[in-house]
């Protein structure tokens, strides 16, 4: 059967259903706690609150954050093809990848400037394939539903 | 297992994990910066604490918990106590007002409304004591009244069975009337823990036992006399206190965190319980109910 390519929209709302499943099973808990543990009270208490930030716990909690969310995607896509917002948008990776691969095709998604440069580099593309899908020769395509029925 | 219910453990996992780690992160202290912490101290005060759906009591071992917590952050650099209470037990004082004793950050106790009896013995124990000049403040004293019925009861001629193993031990029943020699002995007690009272405020406010005995007849004072009669040092509000509180830990920014907590639906119905159950010997209806084994000797 001819693989298709996921269409771009699919792709941007998967990517966003995602980025909430990652909000709330790994950046919420943070935020909750790191939360409690600031407080800001006036305008320039603001700038006093985020100079505070810089604390050390702050960017340890920031390191474990990023390596948590790029687990999300990883693990789901090396042992699944698919991420939750893959499964609804019935997209997934086009075949079964290494952990290696799993990781080069998200490490974008530590940064958001370099994910957004990957993201642009996929509207110039056969198939919408980011640039770093290309470094590990991944592809994401439509999920092949299976059917049973009369016909 | 399906592939579903697999992404779904996958996912409850990496949540489980994602909690833990930011709760051993940070959960319950205070990261940022320099701070102050502000402990409230508001309400009646027992022990284990308790109020109601409606109005709230103080646990002296939650303020002790939190005066720990306080103590343990290194961004904590001073520590104000934000009182508001009439007092309380006997206990639930001076388990706090032992613990201020150790502390070694500069503490400073607001009173704001009201800090009497006590709220004023934990008061007694921060380096400073700001107040408002109209806050109500002192009430020295101890307090062990009760109400009693045995009048009552025979003019409904209902009789109090009396069956105990020991002389005293319903020494404060509400249902017979009380021998001279059980109140003596009850005064001899309440005595002590006047003395103790006395004592700990002196060495607090660095007074004379006997300063502090002239003004401990259970009077409550007024801030504007109590600066001059030696029971407050500053007049103001809480952020007086605090701004007084920085420059004791000689810190001129830093915020400050209020060590509250927010109490769900289970703990106003624990509270509720907890605080119905405290007022039972205290009112008219409650003590028709009471066995009197909840009198209290409060402070």
């Amino acid at each position: 059967m001819k693989k298709r390519f996921a269409a771009l929209w699919r792709r941007v709302v998967a990517y966003i259903i995602d980025v909430f499943v990652v909000s709330f099973i790994v950046i919420a808990p943070f935020s909750a706690k790191m939360g409690e543990s600031i407080e800001i009270e006036s305008f320039a208490g603001f700038f006093d609150a985020l100079e505070a930030s810089f604390t050390t716990e702050m960017i340890l909690a920031g390191v474990i954050m990023a390596l948590l969310t790029l687990l999300y995607w990883t693990f789901l896509e090396w042992k699944f093809q698919q991420t939750v917002g893959k499964i609804l948008l019935r997209i997934k990776v086009a075949k079964k990848i290494t952990f290696a691969q799993a990781v080069v095709r998200n490490v974008t998604k530590l940064s958001t400037v370099i994910l957004v440069l990957d993201v642009l580099y996929m509207l110039f593309t056969r198939g919408h394939q980011r640039y770093f899908e290309k470094l590990s020769k991944t592809e994401v395509v439509d999920e092949v539903v299976k059917r049973r029925g009369f016909f | 297992m399906n592939k579903l219910f697999r992404i779904l453990v996958f996912l409850a996992l990496l949540w489980a994990f994602s909690y833990l780690l930011a709760s051993l992160m940070f959960d319950g202290d205070v990261v940022a910066g320099d701070k102050v912490a502000v402990i409230p101290v508001e309400g009646m005060i027992t022990l284990n604490g308790g109020g109601s759906l409606f109005s709230s009591s103080a646990s002296g071992e939650d303020i002790v918990n939190k005066i720990e917590l306080a103590e343990s952050d290194s961004n904590v650099k001073a520590i104000v106590l934000e009182i508001n209470s009439p007092g309380g037990t006997v206990l639930g004082s001076k388990v706090v007002a032992d613990k201020l004793q150790g502390v070694e950050k500069p503490v400073v106790a607001v009173i704001t409304e009201s800090g009497i009896s006590g709220a004023y013995w934990i008061a007694s124990q921060a380096d400073i004591i700001v107040a408002d000049e109209l806050s109500i403040v002192g009430s020295i004293g101890v307090i062990g009244s009760y109400l009693e019925f045995s009048g009552l009861l025979d003019v409904y001629n209902v009789s109090y069975q009396r069956l105990v193993t020991g002389q005293y031990k319903d020494i404060s029943s509400p249902y017979k009337e009380m021998t001279s020699d059980e109140e003596e002995l009850i005064q001899e007690r309440l005595d002590v823990i006047h003395d103790y009272f006395v004592a700990q405020v002196a060495a607090g406010r660095n007074m004379s036992y006997e300063e502090v005995a002239d003004l401990s007849d259970g009077l409550f004072y007024l801030g504007l006399e109590c600066k001059e009669l030696g029971l407050v040092d500053e007049f103001g509000d809480l952020d007086y206190g605090v701004e007084y509180a920085k420059s004791l830990a000689g810190i001129e920014d830093g915020s400050v965190s209020e060590y509250t907590e927010e109490s769900g639906l289970f703990d106003a119905l624990k509270g509720y319980i907890a605080y119905s159950s405290f007022y039972i010997g205290q009112g008219l209806g409650s003590v028709l109910v009471s066995s009197g084994d909840s009198w209290e000797i409060k402070v």
